[in-house]
């Protein structure tokens, strides 16, 4: 049976009904107009965009591998304080928690882990890890000076950190509204046009290594604060690598940590389309279809460097990416710097506000 | 005789010397056209006016008609004050008010001297007190203020100071005195909150920018489809008076303000 294809105004959504003199689709609520064809484009549109995402992941088990594959006598330490399980060189003298600062940290047996497939080594030594910190924290504006001299470096631990590294290649289709302005004047008014576009876009992204922390001890803030990292130096697992260093263990399964790739792999493929759309103002996604297969996972170390910094008894956690040196964190505010330089630009904005107020009264 | 005559010749010469030079208003300084006013009133007004042409010899006016004769009330004000032979003294110097009935229009023209006396500030003084009476349609209080105010002016100009601050709304007043106390704790806030995310870096990345592949981006389908157009219109800030300098048809300079009322 055939059947007949009603559509609705795109403006109000009342039902449209053809106008035979002007052989357009007529709204009888808001009186817009549109041709057949531009509603036969926008309903094929929205039903390709209305489709529901397909995030097809292939599913991923890691190998696992036991002690003294590289060489090396791994121990397994134990918080518990925040139960991080961390693996690392049996000879380690650390004794305090990379994540939490807690140091009654117990040392254990090691008995086996998850081996992954690929490893960025540390290229920031400890001593260039210090130094970053030290040149970033003089670009905060409001740090108390004691900060510099009182600051106590609780610990600092090179912590390779377990991601779920997400590769996909997408096809996207998206639907955008979005506007257009014109004005001008005549004698009388000041005129505003706003010219009303459905935008479609389709195409294809890929995305590599997009990096989901697969720790739950390791804050996701400082995690991805300290990315990207530069995947050329990723070689493959041995651990050997992690002689020096703490290993954790993952602790949120790869299932888990798909619904934040999805968020992420959503969202820039919105924007890299939106970037088609620049000559539009109100860009705004509608209807974002993104599809992709056999997208592959796969298991990685990233090295970090966790630093808990101690100033007047409170803990500052700071996270130095262990490959690139970006540093990361929250540090205390000297409420009376932040409120000096407060008055200082009001002042100033006062002081030109009392000028300008002054020409414009007298 | 002879020196008697020579010594009241002299004396006259004197005293004329020593007098200020009393110009010369060949128009009457009322012309009351539309009939605006009872006899009493336009005689009272008028000694009114005689009494400040001859104290600032000064040429300060009223000519009202009932029809328009010009095109705009600023040329008809400014053709009657020019040819009709208004002004005193050598530089024409005067103020004339203009009211119409069809349209309703009003205009101030000053000439020579009066362009200073009554400058833009001055005229924006004098129409903010004479206009709110036309609009009631009370024309011998609007020229009683007229009288008034342009005794005050006529005054500090005497003085050497002509009266020359701007009129401003209090609507206006409390606007900038508002805009200079917020604007700056505006500035200074968003400055502060600025220096402040300095202070944590700590912050999740919801985009994935970094890990597009090179090359991957391909856009296979791309159509913009416009939907329809909607217009809105606002009324642009009209003022109902105009001003300036200006030059009139017989090619002399003029000042003036005026428009409906």
């Amino acid at each position: 049976m055939d059947t007949v294809q009603s559509y609705k105004c795109p403006c109000c959504g009342a039902p449209l009904e053809f106008n035979g003199n002007s052989q357009n689709l007529h709204c009888n609520s808001c009186g817009n107009e549109f041709s057949a064809e531009t509603m036969k484009q926008l309903s094929d549109a929205e039903t390709q965009a209305r489709g529901a995402s397909k995030y097809d992941w292939q599913h991923y088990e890691p190998r696992s591998y036991t002690n003294n594959v590289g060489g090396i006598d791994l121990s397994k330490y134990t918080c518990p304080s925040c139960g991080a399980e961390i693996s690392g060189d049996d000879t380690l003298g650390s004794t305090v928690c990379p994540y939490c600062g807690n140091a009654t940290i117990v040392k254990g047996q090691f008995e086996g882990a998850l081996r992954p497939d690929y490893i960025i080594p540390f290229k920031t030594d400890k001593k260039a890890a210090v130094e970053a910190f030290e040149n970033d924290f003089k670009n905060a504006p409001f740090l108390p000076d004691e900060f510099k001299d009182k600051r106590r470096i609780e610990e600092m631990a090179g912590v390779y950190v377990p991601f779920w590294m997400f590769d996909c290649d997408c096809d996207a289709g998206i639907t955008y509204s979005a506007n257009r302005y014109s004005y001008w004047s005549d004698s009388e008014y000041d005129y505003t046009k706003t010219d009303y576009y459905k935008l479609i876009r389709s195409g294809s992204v890929g995305f590599a290594n997009i990096p989901v922390d697969g720790s739950k001890k390791a804050d996701d803030s400082y995690t991805e604060a300290v990315e990207p990292y530069d995947y050329k130096d990723a070689v493959e697992f041995n651990p050997a690598y992690l002689s020096g260093f703490l290993a954790d263990k993952y602790d949120v399964s790869a299932e888990d940590s798909i619904g934040r790739a999805n968020e992420r792999v959503k969202n820039s493929t919105e924007d890299v389309f939106a970037s088609t759309t620049r000559e539009y103002s109100g860009v705004v996604p509608e209807n974002t279809n993104v599809s992709f297969s056999d997208g592959k996972i796969r298991y990685a170390l990233l090295p970090i460097w966790m630093l808990n910094i101690k100033y007047k008894k409170n803990n500052f956690k700071f996270a130095i990416n262990g490959q690139t040196g970006k540093v990361v964190g929250e540090y205390p505010v000297d409420k009376g710097k932040k409120w000096r330089y407060f008055s200082k630009i009001a002042g100033i904005a006062y002081a030109a506000a009392a000028i300008t107020a002054w020409f414009l009264l007298r | 005789m002879k020196k008697i005559i020579t010594a009241l010749m002299l004396t006259l010469m004197c005293v004329m010397l020593i007098m200020p030079v009393s110009a010369e208003f060949v128009n009457p300084a009322v012309t009351d056209n539309a009939g605006y006013l009872t006899e009493s009133q336009k005689a009272e007004l008028e000694a009114k006016l005689e009494k400040l042409r001859e104290t600032y010899n000064f040429d300060v006016a009223v000519y009202t008609e009932a029809e328009m004769s010009g095109d705009d009330p600023c040329s008809t004000a400014d053709d009657l004050f020019d040819y009709r032979g208004y002004g005193g003294g050598e530089g024409k110097d005067g103020i004339m008010l203009y009211v119409s009935t069809e349209p309703r229009k009003y205009w101030f023209t000053t000439h020579g001297s009066g362009e200073e006396y009554f400058n833009e500030n001055g005229l924006e003084y004098i129409e903010s007190n004479v206009l709110p009476h036309l609009k009631e349609d009370d024309y011998n209080s609007a020229f009683e203020v007229y009288a008034k105010y342009s005794e005050e002016l006529l005054e500090m100009a005497a003085q050497g100071t002509p009266y020359n601050e701007k009129h401003r709304s209090g609507m206006y007043i409390f606007c900038v005195i508002a805009g200079a106390l917020i604007i700056p704790l505006v500035i200074a806030s968003a400055a502060t909150s600025s220096k402040l995310k300095k202070m944590k870096t700590a912050r999740k990345k919801n985009h994935a920018q970094n890990y597009i592949k090179p090359g991957s981006f391909k856009v296979d389908f791309s159509q913009d489809i416009f939907l329809y157009s909607a217009v809105s219109r606002t009324k642009r800030a009209e003022s109902d008076s105009d001003s300036g300098s200006h030059t009139s048809s017989s090619g002399e300079s003029h000042g003036g303000c005026g428009g409906d009322y």
